[in-house]
Parts: structure tokens; C-alpha cells; sequence
């Protein structure tokens, strides 16, 4: 019934009042062509005198807003979203992988360019949807605000639109700024599951507008504002010198100018420009940036403690190990990303044991064992990951003890810390206390 | 809708491609409602707040500032800075909702 509850959506003539094929006839047929005409039953128009303000038929001027522009901004910003969407989904099966998919390790870098496109895309939607939604803004108030049930269903199905769009971008931009307090819920599973709703609300809102959808786009582009002259309007238009080239030329502008000055936190020759991040390449203890400070861990005593022994557990038994007795075993560099899930990531040269040595020593067989790796944390949601096979037997999978040549400070996770290729953040779990190994699968 | 369904060897037409849409959107909303109430770590109660409070804000307070902004522009400036003070404007509104949970947070 959301399809054709207004007449510029549907400009066909509506089935229901023609005889109904052999199919209306049977009990079912015949209750849906009652709900239907039940949900299109006419509701009573407010009186005119309550028509004021922005419901008024002059109150919105610009000759810029037409479907030719919100058809094209609404397939970019689509666009976007479906960017947003499948690189979300992928860091959301890293960090809760169901059982039966072994993630791969490979590409290196999968997982920090996926996740700096999906922020890059996510800022490049705000003015993109800011001019989309100032496009439509009339259509807000609709007069008379509700025609009928399933105009109203429509119109609430917008506002599911409106309002899950705006979620995903503001909490996207409070949680790069690490803004919790006003977020009155768990970031990562309320970005996750209004993702969907915003999937589902832009897939309904195409279907029903799909008709106004096809004919703005099949239109030439016809800019019949070479300015100045749109006299076809009895409203005397405002925007007048301006031009739809002009105002996507300004929406262009400002993903540029939003995307130069963010995009540095991944990409280090533009690190310089990344002023509106909160960290960058070369910054932090030993030139790496830093989410989680040994202090705001509550690790700092324990991590200092010289009675500090690493359990690694496995099939052959338990083996406890000091840091000398680390340092002693063969070690390995390698050149891995932290990448953060909020958008930022930085290269080091990461120097320690090779995971899967480790599993060898206590009797597991390193190509076909899985691991849980556990922090000195007392709590947290963070304090242990799990690695999967491929993770584990991956050569470039290490318990690092020290980055860029140096004993690893504090803050990245001294005595010792994972690092493992394509993996987030998050689970690159750091001041390690316990490894253990099992049988994968 | 009202039709039964006939074997299909009609290629899809527009209506059909817009149900299929339709009801596919429905579910998945229907799936992010579902699974929002039943994650343990979501509060849809918060949820539910934090939407409607992007809606009234975008649409009762930041959009007609905006607009408003636009026609005072369009009022007192010479026709020849108003695009400039467009396009300034735009990208000024863009880096301001990146900068100040930055600066507040």
C-alpha cells in the first residue's frame, strides 16, 4: 500500500477501480481490494485557516529544487551508503565471526583501507545528504499533511529514512571524535542495526518513488539555468545566479574540502591536512598513534610488575615465560598497520615471536590451530580476542615486544602486544598475559 | 497485488520491480527493529531517542537556520557575491559538524 499513496508518484491510472480479474472474486482477493480501499479511504483536509507558515503553498522559493536534482543527489548518496553498508558489514564479521567462516589474513591491508573508505565515504555523505534533504524540505509539509492510512505509512516510511540517515552519519562523527555522552547506547551495535534500517527505508523509499525516479533521471540534465532566467515560476525564484551546476559545484567543494582534511588519518602523505582528526600518522608514543593508554587500561602496575610471565597454554600443557625468555626465542619483524575502526590508521615495524612458534612450543600443530589471546585488563569489552587459523599460522603474526626498534612503551602494550595483518584495531590485543591454543574447529 | 500469481514469463515490469522494493525494504527495516530489540548490547530505548532527536534537530532547528541564513544572503548581498557565499556557506556547515564534536568531545 506504500506504493501509490500520492499522485506524482504514481501517475498511472489505479487498477482498483477497473473490474477485478477472476482472482478478486475469491475470499483473500477480495480482502486485500477492502484493506486497499480502506487504507486509500480519503481522511478530512484540516481547514484552510491552519495553512500558515512553511505549510503555505508560497512559503518555499528556490527554483534549484527540482526531482532532476534530488534524483541525482539521492543516487550518489545511495551510492554511499551501499559503500558504507558492505564495508561495515565486513568489519562487523571481523570483530563477531560466525563460526563457520575462517577470516583470511590476507591482503594486509584489507581491513585499514576498508575502513578508511568507509569513513572517507561516510564524511563525503554529509553535505551530499545535507543538500538532499534542504531539496525536499517542502515536501515536509505536504499539505493536507496526511491524505489518507497509506499516505501516512509513506511519510512515516520517510521519516524512518530521514531520521536513520542522519543517525548513521552523527553517531559516525561522534565516535571518530570519541564523543560517547550523548550517545545513550552501545556505538557499535546502534551504527550496526540502524544501518539496516536505513538499507531497508532507502530500498522503500526507491520503490516508491521509483516512477518520479526514472522520468527526472531520463530528462536530459537540461540545465535551463544558464542563471538567471528560470520565468517559467509565477513565484519570483530565489537562487537566481546560482544554478544547479552551481550548487553541486559547492557539494563537490565540500566533500573535497571534509575529505582533505579528514583523510590524513590513513594516509600519510596527506597527514599534514588531517586537522579535524584526533590522530595521525607519526603521532603518539614512539610515533604511533594510540587509542587505549596503559593508564585508561588500569594496566600500568601490572604491566611494570618484573614478576610478569607469559602463559601460553596448549595440548602438551602450560609453559610460563619471562620477557628475557622471550626476547631469547627467534625473532621476526614485520611492517603491519594498526588500523582503528574509526578511520585512523598508522605503519610501524613491529619486532617479537612468531604466534605460530608459540604454538608450536606447547604442542599444537600451527596450521591448524586457532588461539584466544588475553590482556593484563582487569575488564573491559576489548581485554581478549580470538585469532582464527588463518591469523594464527599467518608468519607475519606476532607477539610484538618492540615497535620501530624500541622496547614497546606502556601505551602500545609493554611487555608485549598481538599484531597480526588484515585485522582491526581493536583486537590487536595489547600488555598480553595468557595465549590459549586450541584445535581450530 | 491484487492479481494471483501467474507463473511469470513476462519479463518485470515497473510495478513489479517497485513491490519487489517495497516489501524487500519492509523486511529489512522489519530484520534492523527485530535485531535491535534483541541485542543485548544496543538499548533500543536510546536508540529511539537519539533518532528522533537527529530528526527535530535537522529539521526544526539546523535546516531552517540554514535556509533562513540563505535568504538574508539573498537579501542583502550583491547578486555577484551570492554564489560565493553559497558555496562558503556549504562547506563551512560541512566542516562544522566534523569540528565541534571534535572540539566539545
Amino acid at each position: 500500500m506504500l506504493r501509490r499513496s500520492g499522485p506524482p508518484v504514481n501517475p498511472r491510472p489505479r487498477p482498483e477501480g477497473t473490474p477485478a480479474p477472476r482472482g478478486a472474486t475469491t475470499a483473500p482477493g477480495a480482502l486485500i481490494a477492502a484493506g486497499r480501499r480502506w487504507a486509500h479511504r480519503p481522511l478530512p483536509t484540516p481547514s484552510p485557516r491552519w495553512r500558515r507558515g512553511p505549510w503555505r503553498a508560497t512559503a518555499f522559493t528556490s527554483a534549484l529544487r527540482t526531482p532532476a536534482l534530488t534524483a541525482r543527489l539521492g543516487l550518489v548518496l545511495a551510492g554511499c551508503f551501499g559503500v558504507c553498508l558492505l564495508t561495515g558489514l565486513y568489519s562487523h564479521l571481523v570483530q563477531h565471526p560466525p563460526g563457520w567462516l575462517d577470516l583470511p589474513s590476507r591482503p594486509v591491508r584489507f581491513y585499514q583501507v576498508s575502513q578508511g573508505v568507509h569513513v572517507a565515504t561516510g564524511l563525503a555523505t554529509i553535505p551530499l545528504l545535507g543538500v538532499k534533504l534542504w531539496a525536499v524540505y517542502p515536501g515536509l509539509f505536504h499539505w493536507p499533511p496526511v491524505r489518507n492510512l497509506a499516505h501516512l505509512v509513506e511519510r512515516l516510511s520517510v521519516a524512518a529514512l530521514v531520521s536513520a540517515a542522519l543517525f548513521e552519519v552523527v553517531t559516525g562523527v561522534f565516535n571518530i571524535a570519541a564523543w560517547y555522552a550523548p550517545m545513550p547506547f552501545f556505538f557499535p551495535s546502534a551504527h550496526y542495526w540502524v544501518a539496516w534500517l536505513a538499507t531497508g527505508a532507502i530500498v522503500t523509499h526507491v520503490g516508491v518513488k521509483l516512477p518520479v525516479i526514472r522520468a527526472a533521471l531520463r530528462r536530459a540534465p537540461a540545465p535551463p539555468t544558464p542563471d538567471r532566467s528560470d520565468r517559467r515560476d509565477p513565484i519570483p525564484p530565489t537562487g537566481a545566479g546560482w544554478g544547479r551546476r552551481g550548487l553541486l559545484g559547492a557539494v563537490a567543494a565540500s566533500v573535497g574540502l571534509v575529505t582533505v582534511t579528514t583523510v590524513g588519518q590513513s594516509l600519510p602523505p596527506l597527514a599534514g591536512l588531517a586537522v579535524l582528526t584526533r590522530r595521525r600518522p607519526g603521532t603518539g608514543p614512539q610515533g604511533v598513534p594510540v587509542n587505549r593508554s596503559a593508564r585508561a587500561a588500569g594496566v600500568v602496575a601490572l604491566a611494570a610488575d618484573s614478576a610478569y610471565r607469559l602463559e601460553v597454554a596448549g595440548p602438551a600443557g602450560t609453559v610460563r615465560l619471562s620477557l628475557p625468555e622471550l626476547a631469547a626465542l627467534p625473532q621476526h619483524t614485520a611492517r603491519l598497520p594498526i588500523a582503528c575502526v574509526e578511520g585512523w590508521s598508522a605503519d610501524a615495524v613491529w619486532t617479537g615471536v612468531r604466534l605460530r612458534d608459540l604454538a608450536a612450543l606447547v604442542g599444537a600443530d600451527p596450521d591448524r590451530s586457532a588461539a584466544r589471546v588475553e590482556s593484563l585488563q582487569p575488564a573491559g569489552r576489548y581485554r581478549a580476542s580470538e585469532l582464527g587459523r588463518d591469523h594464527l599460522r599467518d608468519p607475519l603474526t606476532l607477539l610484538a615486544l618492540r615497535v620501530g626498534g624500541q622496547v614497546l612503551h606502556p601505551d602500545h602494550g609493554f611487555p608485549c602486544r598481538l599484531i597480526a595483518p588484515n585485522r582491526p584495531g581493536v583486537l590487536q590485543t595489547k600488555w598480553v598475559a595468557r595465549v590459549i591454543v586450541r584445535v581450530a574447529r | 497485488m491484487n492479481r494471483p500469481d501467474v507463473p511469470r514469463p513476462t519479463p518485470p515490469t515497473g510495478s513489479r520491480w517497485r513491490r519487489v522494493l517495497v516489501v524487500g525494504g519492509a523486511l529489512t527495516m522489519a530484520y534492523a527493529v527485530v535485531g535491535a530489540l534483541t541485542d543485548p548490547d544496543a538499548r533500543p530505548v536510546g536508540m529511539l531517542l537519539f533518532l528522533a532527536g537527529v530528526l527535530v534537530a535537522h529539521d526544526v532547528l539546523l535546516l531552517p537556520a540554514v535556509i533562513g541564513l540563505g535568504v538574508l544572503a539573498d537579501r542583502h548581498l550583491p547578486p555577484r557575491s551570492r554564489g560565493a557565499v553559497r558555496v562558503l556557506g556549504l562547506a563551512t556547515v560541512t566542516l562544522l559538524v566534523v569540528a565541534v564534536p571534535l572540539l566539545v568531545a
